[in-house]
């Protein structure tokens, strides 16, 4: 068979754009295809203008607390479109790099809709013409859309992270429906501007895929900025009526109905995979709950067909989909990559504070881990560097097998901690024992001496604690 | 380019072998030809000849090792001038052990499930001078301390991480596929010597013989559908024929036996009663032209069933003489795997016991077997008097897969019919 390429790949999100460069690098023909702007939703309406949006609100948020510091800050307000502008305006400059780094790599971008005609050729829907294009080797990476809930559909005052990170006007109240990552940040990101928001969980915590100890840590913070929690709730109906939201919800724990209401609605309920429009079913790729299963090298139940990133399921993070795109380029080039461990992805939320984690959970680890394990803990109002800067919220702590040194998982809350986990990422990567961290000279005064802290308390060796 | 040995495939069905004994060692010179090791496989002690020729240099599997797996390396032959160091570069062992066409199955599991046993061999191949080149060992904190709380000798690991750094999974494998063996050894016991008080019995490992049997006789009793007819054959009549061809025989090892012409009747009559001579697949029936009979024969640990070939166009003296042959053999577990495998029926002779009758289990992929008891005296009615006949019992188990019934009696009379005038072999 003839090919007009060696790898094409569909969407450019982060998985896409990365293993499309990939591929160029090891010297296939690479051509991506995407119908709407480069970068997928990470770049154009998640991760990246996300963490724009928050970055105001917490330049607000310090200005309001500017007198702890000294600093006279009279009559401090923003602008809402300027805000939401300028966060739009980065995703244009990164989606325009993402252009750029392709033509430096020689990869076509091809714009459309893609559907398989067999497992070798695409048909490109462009509008007024179709293209057809063969490949010997297709890597699915269309990644995910937000989820909706069977009661709640989305409409003018049911957002998903699309309305949400672009609405015309800010909302004086919000509920934000999951308190996931994205949930959360959300919340973050209007309370902050004065926003009043609600937040409601269907588990008895929030964050329920952290540890516990951060969950009810950063609730608590959370509740003293002024979020509302309902925990153990879920939603059983919804009025809508002009610029007014009527939630009820039940409580599984309170065995009660309550109303909530509030101008917008944010459904953050988790995603589901972009299967539907690909054709899957004529070259009969196996789906499972709207995901695409795969194995360790992201090969699919077709031989040269991968896919990668959220369409294959959780944990949905655009630094698991990149390295995916990696290594089954790498895999189908013939090097010798390794296949992804979950137990080592870092996963972050950029709320205020922040939170920060890799590996396993402290009950994880209790109930799973077949030796016995040792947990410590270093608070950051121990750190001096946290006390300097008036930043003395949240923890690091850290989970060894006490038999092996083995890192099981690492948690961490508060001030930039998302900028502090690749050291265990790092360490737990290397297969680094608690000896490695302990040995180890960290630069003082910095947050990150709380890394330290945190494994030696748990060898009964603080210093500072 | 050193040759690598790998423990070999002596028979279509094995999968691991013993490496019992060494017959050369490090650094003896190998002719082509020449015997280097003994190899217990399925059933058999089998000498293993070298292909090639050159120095022994290295041993990789020590002699007494048990289930070493087809294709892994067992030692390594070099040419004249060549060392030990041609051979260090990434990988090559590995790469050498695993033949293309299981390289293509590996590739193919993969996609669905994590190759456990590839990555075992990967881990367990030694390359004796891996990690010693600057005498220092490429591995991961955490490895370092399972292997040294496990007593595991990294310098015999290869690494599976970046660049050949050892890691966890390399020490964990290790581990666990010790642990694995001897836990489900124990957990097996464990259950059914519950029953028993501890002081009472003692504990013998199942050897290789055994285990071929247990797992072939639970297959041929859970996957055939068996049946056994009998009946009682004078042997009168075989007994004078044969009383006058070992007349003039002095030696011992020339008489011709009950069992010589069992093997000759019987495939005279599955020519008769074609039906018998047959094999069940799940797709086909195969219908064979020759007659492959087997003959068992009881081990000290076991048994064995060494197969007559052709038996169809070989005389009595024949069938003796290759008869006596392979049962010598087989008590000396020296019986090659095509010796043993095969036939579509087999003869199980408790006569010299004293056992009346009996039946038997079929031997996998043989459609029957036949089951013979002693010959003993009994009183039978004949021209309205009472004489005296010599009978011995025949039972034959069949697949009903195979053979019905009627097919069943037809032949096992023709038997009979052999056996009380054994004059008719002739026509």
């Amino acid at each position: 068979m003839n090919f007009d390429y060696d790898v094409i790949i569909i969407g450019s999100g982060p998985g896409g754009y990365v293993a499309a460069i990939r591929a160029a690098q090891l010297g296939h023909k690479t051509a991506i295809i995407e119908k709407d702007n480069l970068g997928g939703i990470c770049l154009n309406w998640g991760c990246i203008p996300t963490k724009a949006l928050l970055k105001s609100s917490e330049i607000y948020a310090s200005l309001k607390k500017s007198d702890y510091y000294g600093i006279n800050a009279d009559k401090v307000s923003f602008d809402f479109s300027k805000i939401i502008n300028r966060s739009r305006s980065v995703a244009k400059s990164l989606s325009e790099g993402i252009n750029f780094l392709l033509n430096k790599n020689k990869i076509d971008h091809i714009k459309g809709d893609a559907k398989f005609t067999d497992k070798n050729t695409l048909s490109i829907n462009q509008g007024i013409k179709n293209k057809e294009l063969k490949s010997k080797y297709i890597l699915i990476a269309t990644g995910a859309r937000a989820r909706e809930l069977p009661n709640i559909a989305f409409s003018k005052n049911v957002w998903s992270y699309k309305e949400a990170m672009n609405p015309k006007e800010m909302p004086k109240s919000i509920t934000i429906v999951g308190s996931g990552a994205i949930g959360i940040e959300f919340a973050s990101f209007y309370n902050s501007l004065g926003c009043n928001v609600s937040v409601i969980e269907i588990a008895n915590r929030i964050l329920p895929n952290e540890d516990i100890e951060v969950s009810k840590s950063a609730q608590s913070e959370f509740e003293k900025n002024g979020i509302k929690f309902y925990l153990s709730s879920s939603i059983k109906s919804l009025t809508e009526k002009n610029n007014k939201c009527d939630l009820t919800i039940v409580s599984s724990e309170k065995n009660k109905t309550e109303i909530i209401t509030s101008e917008k609605i944010i459904l953050a309920v988790g995603i589901t995979g972009n299967i539907e429009d690909l054709n899957l079913e004529k070259i009969n790729i196996q789906t499972s709950e709207g995901h695409i299963p795969t194995n360790k090298w992201m090969q699919t139940n077709i031989e040269n067909i991968y896919a990668i990133g959220d369409v294959t399921g959780a944990p949905w993070l655009a630094h698991k989909a990149s390295h995916e795109g990696v290594l089954c380029i790498e895999k189908i080039s013939g090097l010798s990559p390794e296949p992804l461990n979950k137990d080592n992805i870092p996963g972050c939320v950029y709320s205020n504070p922040q939170i920060a984690s890799i590996g396993l959970t402290e009950k994880e680890a209790r109930d799973n881990n077949p030796n016995k394990i040792r947990v410590g803990k270093f608070p950051l109002l121990a750190n001096g560097k946290a006390k300097a800067i008036g930043n003395e919220v949240g923890f690091i702590k850290v989970i060894y097998d006490d038999k092996n040194g083995e890192l099981l998982g690492a948690h961490m809350l508060g001030d930039n901690v998302t900028e502090l986990i690749h050291g265990y990422a790092i360490a737990k990567n290397m297969e680094g024992t608690e000896e490695d961290i302990i040995s180890t000279i960290f630069p003082h005064p910095t947050i990150s001496e709380s890394l330290h802290e945190a494994v030696l308390n748990a060898y009964d060796m603080s210093i500072h604690y | 380019m050193p040759i690598i040995i790998q423990m070999p495939a002596l028979s279509p069905t094995m999968e691991v072998g013993n490496l019992v004994k060494w017959l050369k060692k490090e650094g003896d010179i190998v002719q082509s030809g020449e015997v280097i090791a003994e190899i217990e496989t399925d059933k058999a002690l089998m000498e293993f000849e070298s292909a090639d020729e050159g120095i022994l240099a290295k041993i990789l599997v020590n002699e007494g090792s048990e289930g070493v797996k087809v294709n892994e390396p067992i030692a390594i032959i070099l040419k004249d001038g060549e060392t030990l160091e041609n051979i260090e570069s990434e990988d090559k062992i590995s790469n050498i052990s695993i033949s293309t066409e299981e390289n293509a199955i590996i590739e193919n599991e993969e996609k669905n499930i994590t190759k456990e046993t590839k990555e075992i061999k990967k881990v367990e191949v030694v390359t004796s001078q891996n990690n010693t080149q600057d005498n220092k060992t490429f591995i991961s904190p955490l490895a370092k301390r399972l292997a040294h709380s496990n007593n595991i000798d990294t310098n015999q690991i290869k690494g599976t991480g970046p660049n050949g750094r050892i890691i966890k999974k390399d020490i964990q494998l290790l581990i666990d596929s010790g642990e694995k063996a001897t836990q489900s050894r124990i957990d097996n016991l464990d259950q059914v010597s519950n029953n028993f008080d501890p002081s009472n019995y003692s504990v013998e490992k199942v050897d290789n013989i055994r285990n071929i049997i247990s797992t072939r006789l639970q297959e041929s009793n859970l996957t055939i559908p068996s049946y056994s007819i009998n009946v009682d054959a004078s042997i009168i009549n075989l007994n004078k024929s044969r009383a006058n061809m070992n007349s003039d025989l002095t030696e011992n090892e020339n008489r011709i036996s009950i069992n010589h012409f069992l093997i000759k009747i019987t495939s005279l009559a599955l020519i008769n009663t074609p039906q018998v001579n047959t094999t069940w697949t799940d797709d086909a029936i195969l219908k064979h032209s020759n007659t492959d009979i087997g003959l068992a024969v009881s081990l000290e640990n076991g048994l064995i069933t060494p197969i007559i070939k052709n038996v169809q166009s070989k005389a009595l003296r024949e069938i003796r003489d290759e008869t006596n042959e392979l049962v010598l053999r087989a008590r000396e577990k020296k019986l090659n795997p095509d010796e043993y495998q095969g036939g579509t029926i087999s003869i199980s002779n408790l006569g010299s016991y004293g056992i009346k009758s009996f039946n038997s289990i079929i031997n996998p992929p043989q459609s029957s077997i036949l089951s013979i008891g002693s010959s003993r005296s009994i009183p039978v009615v004949k021209d309205n008097a009472i004489t005296i006949d010599e009978v011995i019992s025949i039972t034959l188990t069949t697949d009903h897969r195979l053979i019905d019934g009627a097919i069943a009696a037809e032949f096992l009379i023709y038997i009979k019919q052999l056996i009380e005038n054994p004059d008719l072999m002739h026509l």
